[in-house]
């Protein structure tokens, strides 16, 4: 096992006794673990001198805490680095398990460096190695990191869905937007609508699909549809904004006297800075009173 | 291995040289700070996702929802230097008129997890608006005044530059830590005196510690500075900035009397800092509810106690001073020591704790909700038993509860009704609040990080002082609220006597015992509780078992549960087929 420089794994310690459990006892506990699986195996035996004398040794300097200069903080985090050799040790265990192993690789796996590692390991496997794993694998039980890594690889339409489905993050949606000359048209509406579909997705989804839908009228017109018939929410309006569509103002007007769409079609027009018109379509009397009070308040 | 030590090499020898760094995932390259995770990006998104939403789009997300929900609405608390609006968002009550919660986040720029964690907060509350758990509790009870961005122009410039910071440039720079880093994505502070652009190097270490310019300790510490470039300079006077006014006009608008909760959001170091103002109950009480916040996490936040009667011109110490409520600084995750090498992070950048890695974010968020839900719930006050039912083969025999008379209550017998010795009822106690926590499926839990003994204990106590413990075997119940209620199967020992108290033990979700007199309603006042009596009817901020409901065991027993045989208790005794009578009664004097 390859290791840090010595002398940055202990820059700036001092020789005190590390005291009685700081404030992260799993990690001293994971550092314990670490030592005692270590003990018996002499290849190591460097690697456990390490930790040994990372533990022996406490920060030289102190910094005042950003917020309450009577708390200190370590200058220099001998935990943090002992923490970071930890994780380090753990992927490099794990990525050998799934070289070692193929079995490992496949099925549900929970743990977080198990995850990364299987997202690693999918990107350096050999061709004929990915090939097994798919044969084996559903991508639908795959988590969002070892999708996005076989999509790097080897994108198919099924990684593509199983995506929209799982994922939760920025880089799903930046995944499929820069994926858009790529897939058919028909292809990349479904993506969307499985993204919107999924909670986490459903917000960034919508704006890209808006920003896609400017320069294809089919599109656009399925979003004023939207826009005029379904329950309205802000990231829709947005689209509707990133849209471009010409007559959104007179939409959201409209949807102002549907009790159910009403605070969000207001919201749209302030968003919209059509003040003029929203002040008197809040007059109205179809206005509940409560929309009406929040609306004073907002052009107040 | 190799590569991250090679990444560490290139990090400090970029970082000596470079004014602005980039940070980067793994980069290598001249000025470039490998975080060991992806940088997080702002998002347009109102809905949340696994990253952080750009500002424009949280706003949105409170503002669509306060148009629409009856319990929320917006207000504008002020603006900013640059003119960005400071909005304040008020679930429940309307400000001013109850018992009022203030949280605020975003006070300092690059402390991203801020102003997502209020927004959840927010966005918690109203998903549980229209069932029956503590948010419809709290909703009914306070004024929760969220305001997630106190330092827009701040936040704006951070989200602006994401992935830049100046290095190099800090007072604080030390050949040992060469990278301090300030402004973009590092931005610390308002706009005053800087344009907020990184490319500007003149002004880069401009504006003013939004976290040291109030109260009455500015300027009297060395924790602020009178510098202007320093990271914690505070201001030319105190509270010269119009965010630091907003954040006082927030106080003003719910009514600062009513206050009973400050929370001013930051990270990072898993801490809830609190001040001692040298009133000892409400120390006590503030430590006490850091506490019980702190242990919901699955790693403890620790309580921070600031030294006596003095401070640094924060803003926990203006709202723990001047308006004596539980008052904080919470310091959101990472912890101080790991910074982000707790989740993967390169252990070795500078200041990566305020750089939250987009994947921790939902988890964090969700844990903060439970911290601050159980704090909320905790200075709704205390709870009182407020409705006992009687109840054989489902018909109500005997049934009163407690309503509200002014600014106290009044009891009310609502059916009297006779009990037959040796057969069996069912007792049911309705408390003002949820007292249990449901799980995901719905079933009884313990709320996350604490330990309450589930059931109350229950006894009937006789005139002679003969004890009849009630057992343990009943259920929860929700009616008005979630588990607000316990019922109990029960057959009265004769032994008792004429008549026998109903003694109720028990504590809420958040530890707090009942209110032993329900005749005065209990409230904050000066720190403390008031109006909280124990057992003996002593005032206080611990409460007690209830004993005010009696249970009349003869029918010849005076209908005020006084006893009419000299105290003792054998006139039930001697007639085993008396008639059972539940009713009310005032054992003791209460007060005006």
């Amino acid at each position: 096992m390859k290791r840090l420089p010595f002398w940055l794994l202990l820059a700036g310690i001092s020789c005190h006794p590390v005291q009685a459990a700081g404030p992260y006892p799993e990690v001293d506990a994971a550092i314990d673990a670490r030592l005692r699986q270590l003990a018996g195996q002499t290849a190591d035996a460097q690697d456990r001198a390490w930790v040994e004398s990372l533990r022996e040794h406490v920060e030289k300097e102190q910094l005042p805490h950003p917020e309450r200069p009577s708390l200190k903080l370590p200058r220099y985090r001998i935990r943090a680095r002992a923490l970071s050799l930890l994780q380090a040790w753990a992927l490099e265990e794990a990525m050998q398990s799934w070289r070692n192993e193929p079995s490992k690789r496949h099925g549900p796996v929970d743990d977080p460096v198990q995850r990364r590692a299987r997202a690693l390991w999918i990107e350096q496997a050999s061709p004929a190695e990915l090939a097994a794993f798919r044969a084996r694998q559903p991508a639908g039980e795959l988590d969002e990191a070892s999708l996005l890594s076989l999509l790097r690889r080897d994108p198919q339409p099924g990684d593509w869905q199983a995506l929209m489905r799982v994922g939760g993050s920025r880089q799903a949606i930046e995944a499929l937007s820069g994926a858009q000359d790529l897939l058919a048209a028909q292809e990349f509406s479904r993506l969307l609508d499985l993204a919107e579909a999924n909670r986490r997705l459903s917000g960034m989804a919508l704006r890209l699909r808006g920003q896609w839908a400017r320069s294809r009228p089919e599109q656009a017109r399925q979003l004023q549809d939207r826009l005029s018939h379904q329950p309205l929410s802000v990231d829709l309006i947005e689209a509707g904004i990133a849209a471009g569509l010409p007559d959104l103002v007179d939409r959201l007007a409209r949807r102002m006297a549907e009790a159910d769409d009403a605070p969000l079609a207001a919201w749209g027009l302030w968003r919209l800075d059509q003040h003029a018109l929203l002040s008197r379509l809040a007059a109205g009397p179809a206005t509940p009173a409560h929309l009406r009070e929040e609306i004073g308040r907002w052009l107040d | 291995m190799a590569r991250l030590s090679i990444l560490l090499l290139a990090l400090y020898a970029a970082g000596a040289q470079a004014d602005i760094a980039r940070y980067t995932e793994s980069g290598t390259g001249p000025g470039e700070i490998a975080l060991g995770y992806p940088v997080p990006l702002p998002q347009a998104s109102a809905m949340a996702f696994d990253g952080f939403r750009s500002h424009a789009s949280l706003i949105s997300q409170l503002s669509a929802q306060a148009a629409s929900q009856a319990q929320f609405s917006r207000h504008q608390l002020g603006s900013s230097l640059n003119g960005e609006p400071i909005y304040g968002f008020v679930f429940g009550q309307p400000a001013g008129t109850a018992p009022a919660v203030l949280q605020s986040g975003t006070v300092h720029a690059r402390e991203w997890a801020a102003p997502e964690v209020v927004t959840h907060i927010a966005e918690r509350l109203l998903a549980g608006l229209q069932g029956r758990g503590l948010e419809r509790f709290l909703a009914d009870r306070l004024s929760i005044m969220l305001a997630p961005v106190m330092n827009p122009d701040g936040f704006l410039a951070t989200q602006q530059e994401p992935e830049r910071t100046r290095i190099g440039e800090d007072p604080q720079n030390s050949a040992s830590d060469p990278l301090y880093p300030r402004d973009g994505r590092q931005r610390r502070k308002n706009l005053r005196d800087t344009d907020g652009l990184l490319d500007t190097s003149s002004d880069s270490l401009g504006g003013v510690d939004l976290n040291r310019n109030i109260g009455r300790f500015w300027g009297s510490s060395s924790g602020s500075s009178s510098d202007p470039r320093s990271i914690v300079y505070q201001g030319s006077a105190r509270e010269s900035e119009p965010e630091t006014r907003a954040l006082i006009q927030a106080a003003s608008l719910l009514g600062g009397e009513r206050l009973r909760l400050f929370i001013d959001t930051h990270s990072f170091s898993r801490v809830y800092f609190y001040n001692d103002t040298g009133n000892g109950r409400l120390r006590n009480l503030t430590r006490g509810l850091a506490d019980l916040m702190g242990r919901v996490a699955v790693t403890d936040y620790a309580p921070v106690q600031e030294p006596s009667q003095s401070g640094i011109g924060a803003n926990d110490e203006y709202f723990a001073y001047e308006f004596e409520v539980p008052s904080y600084t919470l310091e959101l995750e990472p912890g101080f020591e790991l910074q982000s090498a707790e989740y993967g992070g390169n252990p070795d950048v500078s200041h990566s704790g305020f750089i939250l890695p987009e994947a921790e974010i939902a988890r964090v968020r969700e844990e903060a909700w439970l911290m601050a839900l159980i704090g909320y719930y905790h200075q709704a006050g205390p709870p009182i038993l407020q409705a006992v039912e009687v109840r054989q083969a489902e018909q109500i025999l005997f049934a009163a509860h407690w309503q509200d008379e002014g600014a106290g209550r009044r009891l009310v017998i609502d059916r009297p009704g006779a009990l037959t010795p040796g057969s069996e009822y069912d007792l049911r106690l309705r408390f003002d609040k949820p007292m249990r926590w449901a799980d995901a499926q719905g079933g009884l839990d313990q709320y996350p990080g604490q330990l309450t003994t589930l059931t109350p204990l229950l006894e009937l106590v006789g005139a002679s002082g003969t004890r009849q413990e009630l057992g343990d075997t009943g259920n929860w119940l929700s009616q008005q609220y979630q588990f607000d209620s316990y019922q109990v199967r029960f057959m009265a020992d004769a032994a008792l006597g004429q008549f026998a108290r109903l003694q109720v033990s028990t504590r809420d979700l958040s530890g707090h015992a009942l209110d032993a007199d329900p005749s005065t309603a209990a409230d904050w006042q000066a720190g403390h509780w008031v109006n909280y009596e124990n057992a003996s009817g002593q005032d206080g901020d611990s409460g007690g078992s209830d004993s005010q409901f009696c249970l009349r065991l003869d029918s010849t027993a005076p209908a005020d549960c006084q006893s009419s045989d000299g105290g003792g208790g054998g006139g039930g005794s001697g007639s085993p087929g008396a008639v059972l009578l539940l009713l009310l009664c005032a054992l003791r004097p209460r007060k005006s």
